[in-house]
């Protein structure tokens, strides 16, 4: 790929952050830095010499670690799970696992609370301890581990695992000498989409943290949301930024050196059924490990959804949804607010498959010299930026004609594919180097115009990572995550905006209507999240 | 020197077929043995390696090298070789580490490694490619360092799947006999398996034929090919002139110009048109179609004497020693 | 062998098309040529960001706004939508609202901005280029950041006359009160009940170690009611005039610390997953809420009740009020002004407590049968001094961030 063509690809991704996530965040540090038009950086560092900062910013960086480490010795055996047998249940497991991702804070707060809470089940309390924090990080991330390692590994081809297994090569050698190199890539981008994610944790800190465990993230929205402080808060910002710009370096530096071309192999024949006891522990014990720590909780608020005030069990709640007794506004119709996420999700999810399909195109192509990883750390600071910096951003810059977006409907969508974008990227860059270029040659010498290359080579064999992308983009846009939850906007609510809604007000029915709802959107969400697993380009081999 | 491999009524079935793709063979490769598996595609002739090698679990049956029985023993015990198909080299190695991997598994020392290493990859004609990237190979390269790789902790019992698949023509009739030197020196059992019968010929002690799972013949090269059993095998082995009863071989039908206005019937003989002609060197294939419209021949003639053209009247005489009637089953 | 072309070329065509065609009259590369673009853009937008702040900061001349003028019989043009930016807990009938919209011709279009800490500041970050026409949802402790940011413009409405006189105003009327809540200690009569323990009447009583590991709290500087609650104990135990660390407050709260008093992030998660009178279900028995929440636990609101399942210690309340204001630069004032005095309005004012767990502020207003009986008012609730908040209280948020972080 010539150079001009890589930047033609960027171009478009390129242009889409530099309006909807630089000029937002510039203009809101901007103001924090340049109160009476002249720049004045000691916020900075007033911030990077407070001591309580340094606190905070410390924690900040080793809960992430630890968060991630933990995520990834938890999840990474869950991967080999579905790369390597097929059992019972298998597709419905691999798309609710993506159910974490897409439920409010708050929820997963009752959830989880309702197991390591106060009164929950494991008989101790870790609320407002880091360990709350922690296993939450992993119930949330445990999805990113599995779906981008666990699929990026079942197109792996078997062959040289066989081959070292007949070298003398007992299971666990093979894997140390041979899958677990080519595996790194994926369980890189892994990593460093949880880091990202954990670094610039907010909802989980501030609800099962407590008081005394506050990260940068929770530190900027109170700066900028509460007290309006934007000269403290640009501060933290940019100190935040600077330590995502060097973990996502860091992270640049090790995917460029393990890209290596494999013939992506059919998934089928790379699943096995479970015989032997080895394999069947294996199974089980993964399988306890997803019960415990995904079913059990959201269990807890299905069975709350179901409880009547007497004790016995009731469906009032869901019937009371689509009740509006009171004849408020504060209604919502659970159509419409189904309705409105999906929207919502749809927009969000073409718009970062799209841009990101392109910009990973442009990132992964070979010829026209180096240095593009840096473009790819580049694209993912999105992801580790502060969601409110960016909201209250938007309100800045996005302000007057002609790109007065404050009320526009696109803003929601436009936030979520802000987040999701890297998220795809991450997905496809290492699929698309996996392609040996020999394919796409021998493509093109039968005749195959550029066009169709990319239909017939490109496109089948990242058909999966594809898809992959495509469901967690879907998920961030239904979670809410990014920046919509500081805008102001004209009342269309999603589904998690009516949980919220209910959870703000005091009563049984409330309560019993908030827990019904959440069980409707963790039901959706395993639905959409099914459908677009099946959707796949033709060509593309079956999970 | 290498183990002898015996296959006992080996069945494997996969869920979602309903028929078995090895459906009861039973071989013997005797110590020192080279046994070729001659079949088409599908036929399960790779699956029976595999099982061999300990990467498929026979639903039925025994495999027993060198004696012991090894059905439940894991693939990195066996201690056999696998060259496969697709050559699976490690991509993150280069063709040294590659080779070597075997005799690390042997935890030989560093020194005996690489000389081991240097001694093979020159017997395969790579000498000194240690240090090159394996996506830099072609697929030649490929082939030939996977076999480099299979050969180097000399096991004691070889299996390659379509060795010369992505070989060369002059390459392979030098590595042919080459090979042949090489397992007959080191007394390696091989059970190679190919869709190639000039391959499996050239190289074999024993040739089996497979299809559909079934072994339907086995014999030494020389005598499969003077005496097929089947229609099948038969035109496996790329004879032409096949029906259900008997065969007649290409070379044994002579074929005489007959310039147009002869009376016919003056040497007996039938008469024919020739249809097409592959020119092959010293020889050409030759297709007749018979003048009364009863069939057609095909011959194999020297074209020492100048060659036949398409449109050709024909005589067309039959050596009777070139018939061959299938033994009944 | 040649990298074979990806049809990116033709989208890179289009791309550098520009910079090409720009390059090709001046002569410059046109890879520089696109930078340069690239940068001019970069300038303009940066400046172009600038009038906002400008005009926020020479807000002093804005300060009255253009002249309004209310059209003929109350009824606005076709068309005119009126646009009230309030917190996310703002809820109001749909009914009432269309009345509005059947008296004056003017729709009404609701903005949901975050609680209503973040919502002023939104507001504020705005100010001048407002994103609505009436803010909504505004409380006396946030009216000092408001009126700083010169965020309204006075407007006397018809309505006051009818408001109580107990009720605080803005003697500029740059903003209206429309209703008011008091924060208060609620109590799960269940659990007290059943392990014989009188329940808790006075703040002095909370720090008893009878009442060890009983009660939740909110972060004040996170949570509206946390705030409140704290203001309470300011108003209670004085402290309230100096500086001094050894303000007689933040020794309550020592004591409180040392009764093993637990601190969440917001209302939600105490009501929620702390407090066990809810249907979460958690451990403690005494929160800090509203003084209408009891009212919404009774499970069947059609079966008649002798008592709430929960209840609130009238001697831990204090008050809070809710304003609007006609923010500065709205687009049509003259509707703003009609929606506040049509908040105003008995039938506007019959519906908060329904829809908003709070009182109204009309005193021709009555309370629905339940309320009557058992969400009465404080009748003498804590009050802070709307100035003295003002003052004092990033200075009260860090000496208890001190205690507590």
């Amino acid at each position: 790929m010539t150079l001009r063509a890589r930047w033609g690809l960027l171009a478009v991704p390129l242009a889409f952050l530099g309006v909807f996530f630089v000029w937002p965040v510039v203009a809101i540090v901007g103001r924090g830095l340049r109160p009476d038009g002249a720049w004045d950086l000691s916020p900075i560092g007033d911030v990077v010499t407070d001591p309580v900062i340094r606190q905070v910013a410390w924690f900040t960086l080793w809960q992430a670690v630890l968060s991630t480490v933990l995520t990834l010795v938890v999840g990474l055996p869950g991967a080999a799970l579905f790369a390597r047998y097929s059992f019972a249940g298998k597709r419905v497991i691999w798309a609710a696992l993506v159910v974490p991702f897409v439920l409010p804070t708050v929820v997963v707060g009752i959830a989880f609370l309702g197991v390591i809470g106060p009164s929950g089940s494991l008989g101790v309390d870790l609320s407002g301890t880091v360990w709350a924090i922690l296993l939450a990080h992993l119930f949330f991330n445990y999805a990113v581990v599995v779906r981008t390692v666990g699929g990026f590994w079942a197109s792996l081809d078997a062959g040289p695992v066989e081959a070292a297994e007949v070298l003398g090569a007992s299971p666990r050698r093979a894997f140390r000498e041979v899958t677990w190199p080519l595996l790194r890539p994926a369980v890189a981008a892994a990593a460093s989409i949880v880091f990202l994610f954990t670094f610039t944790s907010f909802g989980v800190v501030l609800i099962l943290g407590g008081v005394r465990n506050r990260t940068l993230e929770v530190e900027i929205f109170d700066q900028t949301a509460r007290f309006l402080r934007l000269d403290v808060a640009a501060g933290l910002a940019v100190v935040q930024l600077v330590f995502v710009v060097v973990a996502l370096a860091w992270f640049a530096r090790t995917q460029q050196r393990r890209a290596v071309p494999l013939r992506p192999a059919a998934a089928a024949t790379n699943a096995s059924p479970v015989r032997g006891w080895r394999a069947r522990s294996f199974v089980a014990a993964n399988l306890l490990v997803m019960t415990l720590l995904l079913v059990v909780p959201l269990a807890t608020l299905v069975t709350r959804s179901l409880r009547a005030p007497d004790g016995g069990w009731s469906a009032q709640y869901y019937r009371a949804l689509s009740t509006n007794p009171r004849g408020s506004t504060a209604f919502v119709p659970p159509v419409d607010a189904i309705a409105n996420s999906l929207a919502f999700a749809a927009v969000a999810t073409v718009l970062a498959v799209v841009l990101g399909g392109l910009a990973a195109w442009g990132i992964a192509g070979r010829g026209g010299g180096g240095g593009w990883q840096w473009i790819d750390a580049g694209l993912m600071v999105p992801l580790g930026t502060s969601a409110v910096t960016v909201g209250f951003g938007f309100l800045l810059a996005l302000a007057r004609p002609p790109l007065d977006l404050r009320d526009s409907l696109w803003l929601v969508p436009i936030a979520h594919a802000v987040v999701a974008m890297p998220f795809v990227i991450r997905l496809l860059v290492p699929a698309l180097r996996a392609i040996e270029p020999g394919l796409r040659e021998a493509a093109a010498v039968m005749g195959a115009s550029p066009a169709r290359v990319w239909r017939e080579v490109d496109l089948p064999l990242v058909g999966r990572a594809l898809a992959a992308a495509a469901g967690f983009a879907f998920a961030v846009s239904l979670g809410e995550f990014g920046a919509t939850v500081f805008l102001a906007q004209v009342d269309r609510p999603t589904l998690p905006v009516a949980i919220y809604r209910f959870l703000s007000r005091p009563g049984p029915d409330q309560f019993g209507q908030a827990m019904a709802l959440s069980t409707v959107l963790m039901l959706l969400t395993v639905m959409v999240v099914l459908i677009i697993d099946r959707v796949r380009p033709p060509g593309t081999v079956e999970f | 020197m290498g183990a002898a491999v015996v296959v006992d009524e080996l069945v494997v079935r996969f869920p979602g077929h309903d028929r078995p793709v090895v459906d009861g063979v039973t071989f013997r490769a005797g110590a020192g043995e080279v046994v070729a598996v001659l079949g088409p595609s599908g036929c399960g002739k790779t699956t029976v390696l595999r099982v061999i090698a300990g990467l498929q679990a026979p639903t039925s049956g025994t495999v027993r090298i060198g004696g012991d029985d090894l059905t439940a023993t894991p693939a990195h015990l066996r201690g056999v070789g696998l060259m496969f198909q697709d050559h699976a080299l490690f991509p993150h190695r280069d063709v040294g580490q590659n080779v070597e991997f075997g005799l690390r598994m042997q935890q030989l020392p560093t020194a005996a490694r690489r000389a081991r290493v240097a001694e093979v990859l020159e017997l395969v004609g790579l000498a000194g490619w240690e240090r090159r990237a394996v996506a830099t190979l072609s697929g030649g390269e490929q082939q030939r360092v996977a076999l480099a790789r299979a050969l180097a902790p000399s096991p004691r019992v070889l299996l390659l799947d379509e060795p010369f698949g992505s070989v060369d023509r002059a390459l392979r009739d030098q590595l042919v006999p080459e090979l042949g030197g090489l397992f007959r020196a080191l007394g390696t059992t091989v059970v190679q398996v190919t869709h190639d019968q000039s391959e499996a010929l050239a190289l074999a002690d024993r040739v089996l034929v497979m299809t559909a799972g079934r072994i339907v013949q086995a014999a030494p090269p020389a005598e499969l090919w003077a005496r097929p059993h089947s229609p099948l095998v038969a035109r496996f082995l790329g004879f032409s002139n096949v029906t259900a009863e008997a065969m007649v071989r290409a070379d044994a039908v002579g074929l005489t110009v007959v310039a147009s206005g002869d009376t016919p019937g003056a040497t007996g003989a039938e008469r024919g048109v020739v249809e097409a002609v592959v020119f092959r060197g010293d020889r050409a294939d030759v297709h007749v179609g018979y003048a009364d419209g009863s069939g057609s021949i095909d011959a194999e003639v020297s074209t020492r004497a100048g060659l036949v053209a398409v449109g050709d009247v024909v005589e067309v005489t039959v050596d009777p020693r070139g018939r061959w009637t299938f033994p009944v089953p | 062998m040649n990298e074979p072309q990806i049809p990116a070329d033709s989208v890179a065509d289009s791309v550098v098309r520009v910079p090409n065609t720009l390059a090709r009259a001046t002569g410059i590369p046109w890879r520089r040529a696109a930078l340069v673009l690239l940068a001019l853009f970069a300038l303009v937008g940066a400046a172009c960001s600038s009038p906002a702040d400008d005009a926020a900061r020479s807000g002093g001349a804005a300060a009255v706004g253009p002249a309004v003028s209310t059209p003929e019989g109350g009824r606005f043009p076709d068309g005119t939508t009126v646009r009230l930016l309030a917190h996310d807990s703002f809820a109001m009938s749909e009914q009432v609202l269309d009345q509005f919209t059947q008296t004056t011709n003017a729709k009404v279009e609701v903005v949901l901005g975050g609680d209503a800490g973040v919502m002023v500041n939104q507001a504020v970050l705005t100010a001048g280029n407002p994103q609505a026409d009436v803010l909504f949802g505004i409380d006396d402790n946030l009216l000092g950041r408001a009126f700083a940011a010169d965020l309204f413009v006075p407007y006397a409405s018809t309505g006051l006359a009818d408001v109580l006189a107990t009720v605080s105003r803005d003697p500029e009327n740059r903003v209206t009160p429309i209703d008011y809540g008091d924060v208060c200690i609620n109590y799960d009569r269940a659990w007290f009940r059943d392990r014989g323990l009188p329940v808790p009447t006075t703040f002095e009583a909370l720090a008893d170690p009878a009442y060890k590991d009983l009660l939740v709290v909110q972060d004040p500087s996170a949570s509206s009611p946390g705030l409140a609650f704290l203001l309470a104990t300011v108003a209670r135990f004085g402290g309230a005039d100096n500086d001094a660390t050894d303000a007689a407050w933040l020794a309550y709260w020592q004591q409180l610390e040392d009764n093993g008093v637990k601190v969440v992030d917001s209302w939600e998660t105490a009501y929620y997953t702390e407090f066990s009178g809810s249907s979460g279900q958690g451990p403690r028995p005494l929160v800090v809420s509203y003084g209408s929440s009891p009212v919404a636990e009774i499970t069947d609101p059609s079966l008649p009740v002798d008592q709430t399942p929960t209840g609130s210690v009238e001697a831990t309340c204090s008050r809070q009020t809710e304003f609007a204001g006609v923010l500065r630069g709205a687009a049509q004032p003259a509707a703003a002004q009609a929606l506040i005095d049509f908040m105003l309005t008995v039938a506007f004012q019959e519906q908060v407590p329904e829809q908003m767990y709070v009182y109204p502020v009309n005193s021709a207003a009555t309370l629905p049968p339940t309320w009557a009986t058992f969400a009465q008012p404080a009748p003498q609730p804590w009050v802070v001094p709307a100035t003295t908040v003002d003052t004092r209280r990033d200075t009260w948020l860090q000496q208890w961030s001190g205690l507590f972080r």
